[in-house]
C-alpha cells in the first residue's frame, strides 16, 4: 500500500514535466525560459525524492547504488522550490544556496563509495539500525530525514518571506494574475509538510512514518499540480531584461504634491488648457518616459501630472482625438523608431526593442502599429462600394 | 491476495493510465472556462468523458487483480465503457474536425454501448456472482454453468477491437478532409495542423491490440504480465497529447460562415460588398499587414473587405493559383527574406525574425518553405 501510494506523487509529477517541457518548447522569451526551467527542475527533485522512496521500498539494492543521488533529491527539494519563488518573485537567486547541498551529496557519495554494500543493504533492511563497525557512516546513512528537515525549515522560511516581501510591494489595482495568490497555497502546502519530518524525529518513525509519508505524498501532488496549472496559464509575473515590473512608479517624498485640477464634464475645455495641456505632457513624457513602463495604468499617470482621473481621460480625448491606450502606445511608437536608429541599440533584436520601447509584448506592438496606419489610412481613403445591379436597375425604372 | 513483486509491479502498470487520466481531468478543469464559446465547451466535456471512462477502465484493472469480489458489481458496466471510450473519443474528434454546416454528433453512435449496457446489466441481475466472477476471469468456457453468459461477456475483447479499429479509420478519414478544408480558412499551419490528432488518433492502437491479448492469454494472466508496461506508457502518452493540445488551444476549428446568411446586421450585406480586384486587395495587404498575426483566419479579413469567406477564398484561389495559407506565407516568407538581407536585422535571433514576420514558430517557417504549406 505504501508503494502505490508513493508512486501516486512519483507519476504527478512526472506528468507535470511532461506539461512543462511541451510548453517549453513553444516558448521564446528567455525570462519565460528561465521560469519555466526552475519550474521543472523542481518537478524533478520531486520526482527523484519519491523515485528513491519507491526503491527504498522495492528495490533495497537499487537504493543503497543510487544512495547518493536520493540524499540530493530529498535535501534539495526546498531549495529548487526557493528557486522558483524568486523567479516569480523577480528576486535574484545566489547560487551558492546549491553549494551546501552540493558539496554534502558528494561527501556522502565518495564515502558511500568506501563502505561495502553489504553493509548499506544490512541498515536498509535492518530499518535503520546502525552497524556497530561503521557507527559514522551508519548515523550519516540514517540522516536523511534530519537533513531534510533542517533544509525544509531554512528554506521554506526564506521562501514564505520572500513571498510576503513581493506581497507587500503589490498595490491594490495590480493585476490578479500578479497577486499570486496560488502561491500561497503551495506555500501553505510545503509548510505544513516541513513539519512532519520534524515530528517523525521527534515522536519515533514507527507511528508517525505512515501518516509522514501519505501526508507527503498528498500535498507534493496537489502542489505539483497547482503550479504546473499556474504557470502554465502565465499567472506570474516576467521579468524583463532592463527593467523589474513590480510596481508603478513611487511620487519622491520631497517633491510637492501638485495642485489637482479638477475639470467638471459640463465644462467645455478651451484652447488654451488644451494647449498648456499639451505642453505639460510633452515635457513630462520626454523627461520622465512614464510610458515605458507596459503596465502604465491612466489613474497613476493622472495622479502623477496632478490630475483627477476623469479630467486626464478628458483632456487626453479632446487634445488628441483618441483615448489613453491608443495616446499612449503612440509614444511608444515613437520611441521604438528612436530605439531602432540609436547607435546603442539599432542591433539589438527587434523582439528586445519593442519591450525597451514599453510594449508589454511583441503582440501589443503589432497591434498598435496596425492600429496607427488603419487609422491614418482611413484618413486618407475610404472603400468603395459596389451596389447590386439588379437593384439599381430596379430604382432607376421606378 | 498476496503481494508478491509481480504484483507489484503489475499494479503500479496499471495505475499509470489511471493516475494520469485523473490527472487530466484536473487539468481540463483548471483550464475550462465558461466564458469560452459552445464549440470549446463541447469539446472540454467530451474530452473530460473520455478521461473518465478511461480512469474507470483501469481502475476496474486495478481492482480486478486485488479484490474479485468486487467484480460483480461493477463487471456489468465495464463492457458498456469499453464502446463508449472509441465513441467519446471519435465524438471529441469529430468537434474539433467539424466543418460549417455539417450536422451535429449523431446520437446513433450511442445506440451500441446503450444496448450492450441494457442486456449485460439486465442479463446479470439472472446470474450468481461467483459465475460473474468466472466469466469475467476465465476465457475457457468449460468450468462456467451459464455458456451463453460468459460468451457474451467474453465477446467484449473482440467487441472492443473491431469497434476501436472502426473508429479509428472514421476519425482518420474526418482528420484527412479537414485538412484539406483547413488550408483555405486559417494561416495558422502549426495549429491547425492536426498532427497531433492524428498521432494521438493512431497512438489508440493498443485499444485494439489490448482486447486481442487478453482472450488469447486469458485477463488474469494478461493483467499481470509485466507486458501491459509498454501499451500503458502509449495510453498514458495519447492522454498527455490530447490534454496539452486541448488546453493550450492548439487547434481551429472552422466556424460558420454568418456572413453568408446577412444574419447579423454588423455583417455586410449583398449591397455593401465591394468588388474585390487584386489592387485593392493587395493595396489592403501591404497597408494593413494581416499576416503578421500568426493566428490569422480567412475570416478576419472578410470584415475589413466587405466580402465573405466563399468568394474570398475562391479569388486567392483564382488570383494566385494558391489557397490561402500557402498566400499568407509567401508574404511571410517574403517578408523575413528581407529582413534577412537587411543589416539593421542582422543581429536578430533567427527565431524572433521568424516571428515577427507572423509565423507561430521556427517548424511552420520551415514547413512553409520547403513548400509544405498546404499539408
Amino acid at each position: 500500500m505504501q508503494i502505490i501510494i508513493t508512486w501516486f506523487p512519483f507519476v504527478v509529477s512526472l506528468l507535470c514535466i511532461a506539461f512543462m517541457m511541451m510548453a517549453r518548447y513553444e516558448i521564446v522569451r528567455y525570462p519565460d525560459r528561465r521560469m519555466m526551467d526552475a519550474t521543472i527542475w523542481y518537478l524533478t527533485i520531486i520526482a527523484g525524492t519519491f523515485a528513491s522512496w519507491i526503491c527504498y521500498l522495492l528495490w533495497p539494492e537499487a537504493y543503497v547504488g543510487a544512495f547518493a543521488l536520493c540524499y540530493f533529491c530529498s535535501s534539495f527539494t526546498t531549495v529548487a522550490l526557493y528557486r522558483v519563488i524568486c523567479e516569480i518573485t523577480l528576486t535574484r537567486f545566489l547560487w551558492w544556496h546549491y553549494f551546501i547541498p552540493i558539496v554534502m551529496t558528494l561527501i556522502v557519495l565518495i564515502w558511500s563509495s568506501m563502505i561495502p554494500p553489504e553493509v548499506k543493504l544490512g541498515i536498509v533492511h535492518g530499518l535503520g539500525k546502525h552497524d556497530p563497525n561503521y557507527p559514522a557512516f551508519s548515523a550519516v546513512f540514517t540522516s536523511v530525514l534530519v537533513t531534510k528537515s533542517v533544509f525544509n525549515l531554512l528554506y521554506a522560511s526564506q521562501s514564505v518571506k520572500r513571498y510576503l516581501s513581493y506581497r507587500g510591494k503589490m498595490k491594490a489595482d495590480t493585476p490578479k494574475p500578479y497577486m499570486l495568490q496560488w502561491l500561497k497555497t503551495v506555500l501553505i502546502l510545503v509548510c505544513a509538510s516541513v513539519f512532519i519530518p520534524v515530528l517523525t524525529l521527534v515522536i519515533g518513525k514507527n507511528n508517525t512514518g505512515v501518516v509522514a509519508i501519505n501526508s507527503a505524498a498528498v500535498s507534493c501532488s496537489v502542489v505539483c499540480l497547482i503550479m504546473t496549472v499556474n504557470v502554465l496559464k502565465g499567472n506570474y509575473p516576467v521579468r524583463e531584461k532592463r527593467r523589474i515590473i513590480v510596481s508603478e512608479a513611487v511620487i519622491e517624498p520631497d517633491k510637492p504634491r501638485k495642485r489637482r485640477t479638477v475639470i467638471r464634464p459640463e465644462n467645455k475645455i478651451d484652447k488654451e488648457e488644451l494647449a498648456d495641456f499639451k505642453n505639460k505632457v510633452v515635457t513630462y513624457f520626454n523627461a520622465e518616459k512614464p510610458y515605458l513602463d507596459p503596465k502604465l495604468k491612466l489613474e497613476t499617470l493622472a495622479e502623477q501630472m496632478g490630475y483627477t482621473r476623469n479630467c486626464f481621460s478628458a483632456l487626453v480625448n479632446q487634445a488628441y482625438r483618441m483615448n489613453f491606450n491608443t495616446f499612449i502606445n503612440r509614444w511608444r511608437l515613437k520611441e521604438l523608431a528612436a530605439i531602432s536608429k540609436a547607435s546603442a541599440t539599432k542591433r539589438l533584436s527587434r523582439a528586445r526593442q519593442v519591450i525597451l520601447a514599453g510594449f508589454g509584448s511583441y503582440d501589443s506592438y503589432q497591434r498598435a502599429e496596425q492600429h496607427a496606419e488603419a487609422t491614418k489610412a482611413k484618413r486618407s481613403q475610404k472603400p468603395k462600394k459596389v451596389t447590386d445591379t439588379n437593384r439599381s436597375k430596379k430604382n432607376d425604372n421606378g | 491476495m498476496i503481494m508478491d513483486n509481480t504484483v507489484i509491479l503489475s499494479l503500479l502498470t496499471l495505475s499509470l493510465p489511471a493516475i494520469t487520466a485523473l490527472t487530466c481531468i484536473v487539468l481540463l478543469m483548471s483550464f475550462y472556462n465558461k466564458s469560452k464559446d459552445a464549440n470549446t465547451r463541447s469539446l472540454y466535456s467530451a474530452l473530460l468523458f473520455f478521461f473518465v471512462l478511461i480512469a474507470f477502465n483501469w481502475i476496474y484493472g486495478i481492482i480486478y487483480v486485488c479484490q474479485c469480489e468486487v467484480l460483480p458489481k461493477i463487471d456489468p458496466f465495464i463492457y458498456c465503457t469499453y464502446l463508449l471510450v472509441q465513441v467519446t473519443l471519435y465524438r471529441y474528434t469529430y468537434i474539433l474536425t467539424s466543418l460549417p454546416e455539417e450536422k451535429k454528433f449523431s446520437k446513433k453512435h450511442y445506440i451500441i454501448p446503450t444496448a450492450v449496457l441494457l442486456i449485460t446489466v439486465g442479463w446479470s441481475l439472472f446470474i450468481p456472482d461467483a459465475e460473474k466472477i468466472y466469466s469475467a476471469t476465465h476465457v475457457d468456457p468449460t468450468g462456467s454453468h451459464f455458456p451463453f453468459y460468459h460468451a457474451w461477456v467474453n465477446t467484449r475483447y473482440w467487441g472492443r477491437a473491431i469497434l476501436s479499429l472502426i473508429y479509428m479509420v472514421l476519425a482518420v478519414q474526418r482528420i484527412m478532409r479537414y485538412r484539406r478544408e483547413i488550408a483555405d480558412y486559417s494561416a495558422d499551419s502549426d495549429r491547425s495542423s492536426s498532427n497531433w490528432l492524428l498521432l494521438s488518433v493512431l497512438l489508440m492502437l493498443p485499444m485494439v491490440i489490448i482486447p486481442l491479448g487478453i482472450s488469447l492469454f486469458g485477463p488474469l494472466n494478461a493483467l499481470t504480465s509485466v507486458g501491459w508496461i509498454i501499451p500503458a506508457i502509449l495510453i498514458v502518452i495519447h492522454m498527455v497529447v490530447l490534454c496539452y493540445f486541448t488546453i493550450t488551444d492548439y487547434y481551429v476549428i472552422i466556424e460558420e460562415n454568418t456572413t453568408e446568411n446577412n444574419i447579423d446586421a454588423s455583417v455586410p450585406t449583398t449591397t455593401d460588398m465591394i468588388a474585390l480586384n487584386k489592387k485593392i486587395f493587395e493595396e489592403y495587404i501591404s497597408r494593413k499587414k494581416p499576416y503578421l498575426n500568426p493566428m490569422l483566419k480567412i475570416t478576419d479579413l472578410c470584415v475589413d473587405l466587405h466580402t465573405n469567406r466563399t468568394y474570398l477564398s475562391a479569388f486567392i484561389n483564382k488570383g494566385y493559383g494558391m489557397n490561402f495559407r500557402q498566400y499568407v506565407n509567401s508574404l511571410r516568407l517574403k517578408d523575413a527574406a528581407k529582413l534577412q538581407l537587411d543589416n539593421e536585422y542582422s543581429n536578430e535571433e533567427k527565431e524572433e525574425l521568424i516571428r515577427s514576420v507572423g509565423f507561430g514558430s521556427m517548424r511552420s517557417y520551415l514547413r512553409a518553405r520547403n513548400g509544405n504549406a498546404t499539408i
